[in-house]
């Protein structure tokens, strides 16, 4: 039985459960969620929100903090999307079947990962855990609302002792979706395969060599809130990497990791009606990196030390074809950018007293980042940029965080970080990339300074053997902060854009994150848990609210076992979006009640395991528009989904 | 102070000889294209029109006349005409066309000029280039190059979208005639120099009938003139300009410079303000100059 009673995951180690010998991490995604999508899967967290613009492909925020602001770990691998629109965050590519734990770090542990100011979403893939000589798994689901199709495969294999393989693979096919007002919401389909190849060779008791071959391919993915969709999507992924444990010596603990991805995206419209003009806009994202990190423990220290290096390529481009049979138009939107960025990043948990302890993390990072393509480089020139070589940038953070237990119910965290972020590659050589929320033509700024960001936080959380309440909070001030703001000397190039913003640092941004949660164990069937979040956020330089932060919203889980039967009811009531950040293109929405109801009954065979799984999502039907949703597109109606799981 | 009039009557030009006599290497030639070739009259000199494009098209062409062979004497001057030779309905007419530059002349070659060609040939209508070299006003060679200039056809269609700009200066029966030349060659992506040439276009007094030199029209360089620009892509589905432009101000007789940046490739219209004093002689609203890359 497992309380997930989780708020954040610096908390995983005080606040995971060990129940009949088992433990279960908040993250860890069992198998009955591999039919989930990782857009489900992240938009039922309480650590995370997403951006929705569409059916598909949602974007993740940690506590408003977005793309360039967050970093994404996949396998320990920097992924960084191909497309300029957002339409492909790097979690789009992941499949649950193929995933350990996805996790969100904040504070100290997500500065492992990347220099970033709201956290890192961090997926750990699943590899051979030589438990069995062979498992399958087979799930198959069915959809009504979108009269979809979720499938998926997994086959482990324990070769030897020494070596374990790992197949999975998924198929999904999904038609739009109708709303709560049973109307089509049209653009909302979308079609993927992934095949996930992940194996381990034991070199040793101690020593191990782990392998991934990742490739991912989404079609004909619809965004309604954009001008555009996606015709193809495709990742391929891979990693080596190299673990070894010392029982006695210096370190402890040694692990390394060399990997590549690349991401092909490619945007058209050709399925949409009464468009001013046809365009074709391909990206592509090629990424290179390594990472070696040594753990040592003493008696009061854990120290971790961390050396990574990545080199990211980008590079996006963009056919208009003249409606009036006039010459067609071309331009760059990212040309050839690449960033090599190398950082060093310490960590040290040290037990100053049995209850209190003090996590220290310092991150240093330095990165290249060049406009290498001359093209490129002359349209910047339009705007009085004149490129001639990379840019380096400094940044990183410094963080502090005691954990102090004043009784055995009662903890307390309190933390405070600084955190110094270098501009991404839109912010600074971005060239009228369209921004379908805002409608606004986005410009990089080649001189961008670093974001900077000083943030405290503190929680408190009583428990009991059986059930706990909490509160979280977080206060963040933010220094340059980089926001497009709007530029009247320039023309848009979009049709029916609002104008041109380009990316500045304006001072004097401030957000805030509060939340409480609780959790209840009334038996060993029956269990609660309740998450209410509230955030808030003000651009003084804009005098307006800053975009992405949680309005009031309580989510309820309760969980009950009836004999086999397992199920779970699932309710969730949001204020909706009443300080929309207009001047970003967020809109006022409505309060929405939502119901999710969920029931697994397995079925005894000889020798294998037989799961029927019928869930009810929106029961209500309610016709709702997720907060963060671009343009107001609505949320799916009612969905019935059904599915059987065979698992030999 | 307006700049001295300096009368192009019968569009020719007299060039004095810079006293410099270094030659032109061959392997690196004024101008990168070869388009004809000639014997003068007396067939002892041969002469070669050079272009920076490989060929001669309506609107303003960066020219050179290069000598092969045998050494004209020094000291001398060139004399060129460009003409127009229509014939229409039985009757003939001649025109003359507008130029600039030229001006460092030795007697290997004729340096670089610009000529603007205010029509390209057509069925009724053939151009030709008389060249001459004359020593203290005695002809050492004359030349005549017959020369296919090309018409610039656009994928838009839209009759003022131009290469060569010609619109009337006011009541009067002269026409201000404007061309356009990218400095790289060619427009691009990016930030681009261009340069605006201008004259004035003086009637001939009998229109340029019958065969004499004197009855041909005659251009003068404007040096005057206050140009407004805005960089325009037309194209209905785009109908925007480009950022930090610069109008084309003076720099030389009849020629301005001014930059235009073109944020992608495509159709862009140079749409122009001109006015000269108190007269304004041409709006965005009217011709502009366009082009398609």
């Amino acid at each position: 039985m497992l309380i997930p009673f989780y708020t954040t995951a610096q908390e995983k180690k005080l606040t995971t459960y060990h129940l009949s010998e088992v433990t279960i991490s908040h993250d860890t995604i069992p198998s009955e969620n591999y039919l989930l999508s990782v857009d489900d899967y992240m938009n039922q967290r309480n650590d995370l929100q997403v951006v929705k613009r569409g059916g598909f492909a949602f974007e993740p925020i940690v506590e408003g903090f977005t793309d360039g602001q967050i970093a994404v770990s996949i396998d320990g691998m920097r992924v960084f999307g191909a497309c300029t629109d957002k339409m492909d965050p790097a979690t789009s590519y992941l499949e649950p079947v193929n995933l350990k734990k996805l996790s969100v770090l904040k504070e100290n542990e997500s500065q492992m990962y990347g220099t970033a100011l709201g956290g890192t979403v961090m997926a750990e893939m699943r590899y051979p855990d030589f438990s069995k000589p062979l498992e399958v798994g087979v799930q198959t689901a069915y959809s009504s609302n979108s009269n979809g199709f979720d499938g998926n495969l997994y086959v482990e294999k324990t070769i030897s002792d020494q070596w374990g393989i790992r197949y999975s693979g998924a198929y999904r096919k999904h038609d739009s979706y109708t709303d709560g007002n049973n109307e089509l919401v049209r653009y909302t389909q979308y079609e993927k395969m992934n095949h996930t190849l992940t194996s381990t060779y034991k070199l040793s008791s101690a020593e191990k060599l782990t392998a991934l071959l990742m490739y991912d391919h989404g079609m004909d993915i619809g965004y309604p809130a954009l001008n555009m969709d996606v015709s193809s999507a495709k990742a391929l992924m891979g990693n080596i990497g190299y673990t070894k444990h010392y029982d006695q010596g210096f370190i402890n603990h040694l692990e390394a990791k060399v990997y590549y991805n690349d991401i092909k995206h490619v945007m058209d419209d050709s399925k949409r009606e009464n468009v001013a003009i046809r365009m074709d806009m391909p990206g592509s994202s090629q990424t290179l990196g390594a990472w070696v990190s040594v753990n040592r423990k003493t008696n009061n220290h854990t120290l971790t030390l961390k050396g990574d290096f990545y080199s990211n390529h980008l590079f996006a481009d963009m056919t208009m074809y003249s409606p009036s049979g006039g010459v067609n138009m071309y331009m760059l939107t990212w040309g050839d950018i690449r960033r090599n960025s190398f950082a060093t990043n310490f960590q040290d948990e040290w037990k100053l007293d049995p209850r209190l302890t003090l996590l220290t993390n310092v991150r240093l990072e330095w990165a290249s980042t060049n406009l290498q393509n001359e093209l490129a480089r002359k349209q910047l020139e339009t705007m009085n940029y004149f490129i001639d070589g990379p840019r380096s940038d400094l940044s990183g953070s410094f963080s502090a965080l005691f954990k102090y237990e004043l009784n055995s119910s009662i903890e307390s965290k309190f933390g405070v970080s600084y955190t110094s972020r270098m501009p991404s590659a839109s912010e600074l050589y971005g060239f009228y990339l369209f921004n379908a929320n805002d409608r606004f033509d986005y410009l990089g700024t080649p001189d961008l300074k670093n974001e900077k960001v000083t943030s405290f936080d503190f929680t408190l959380r009583y428990h009991k053997e059986n059930w706990q309440i909490g509160a979280r909070g977080r206060a963040s001030f933010i220094e340059d902060y980089i926001v497009g703001v709007v530029d009247e000397n320039y023309d848009s190039m979009t049709s029916g854009a609002l104008g041109v913003k380009t990316y500045q640092n304006v001072e004097g941004a401030t957000s805030t994150h509060f939340e409480v949660f609780a959790g209840v164990a009334f038996s060993k069937q029956l269990n609660y848990n309740l998450n209410l979040v509230h955030e808030n956020g003000y651009i003084d330089a804009l005098h307006s609210p800053m975009p992405y932060q949680r309005p009031l919203t309580i989510k309820n889980k309760l969980s009950y076992q009836l004999q086999k039967l397992t199920s779970s009811f699932y309710y969730e009531y949001s204020i909706g979006m009443q300080s929309p950040s207009a001047a970003l293109g967020e809109q006022k929405t409505d309060p929405y009640h939502l119901v999710n109801v969920d029931f697994s009954y397995p079925v005894k065979l000889k020798n294998n395991r037989l799961y029927l799984e019928l869930g009810i999502h929106n029961l209500l039907n309610s016709y709702y528009i997720d907060p963060f949703s671009w343009n107001g597109i609505p949320n799916s109606g009612r969905n019935i989904k059904t599915s059987i799981r065979f698992i030999i | 102070m307006k700049n001295i009039f300096l009368a192009l009557f019968l569009s020719i030009v007299l060039f004095a000889c810079n006293e410099d006599n270094s030659s032109i290497e061959p392997e690196q030639p004024i101008l990168e294209y070869a388009i004809a070739s000639e014997k003068d009259e007396a067939n002892t000199y041969t002469l070669t029109l050079r272009s920076s494009k490989a060929s001669l098209h309506e609107g303003v062409n960066n020219v050179a006349f290069v000598t092969e062979g045998d050494t004209l004497p020094e000291g001398g001057e060139w004399k060129i005409l460009p003409k127009m030779h229509m014939q229409m309905e039985g009757m003939s007419h001649m025109h003359s066309t507008p130029f600039l530059g030229f001006d460092e002349a030795d007697n290997h070659a004729s340096g670089i000029g610009q000529i603007l060609f205010l029509m390209p040939t057509v069925e009724m209508g053939s151009w030709t280039l008389e060249v001459s070299y004359l020593v203290e006003d005695e002809s050492i060679a004359d030349w005549t190059f017959d020369i296919q200039v090309d018409a610039i056809e656009f994928l838009a269609q839209d009759p003022t979208f131009k290469t060569v700009v010609r619109v009337p200066m006011g009541d009067s029966d002269e026409t201000l005639i404007m061309g356009y030349n990218f400095t790289a060659g060619e427009p691009a992506m990016g930030r681009n120099e261009y340069e605006v040439l201008a004259f004035k276009r003086m009637p001939a007094m009998d229109h340029g009938h019958g065969d004499g030199h004197a009855h041909l029209e005659t251009y003068m360089p404007l040096n005057d003139l206050t140009i407004k620009s805005t960089p325009f892509m037309p194209d209905p589905s785009m109908n925007h300009g480009s950022p930090n432009n610069t109008d084309p101000s003076f720099v030389s007789e009849g020629k301005y410079v001014g930059i235009a940046n073109f944020t992608m490739t495509g159709g862009w219209q140079i749409k122009m303000n001109v006015s000269e004093g108190e007269n304004t002689y041409l709006t965005e609203e009217g011709q502009s100059f366009y082009t398609e890359f």
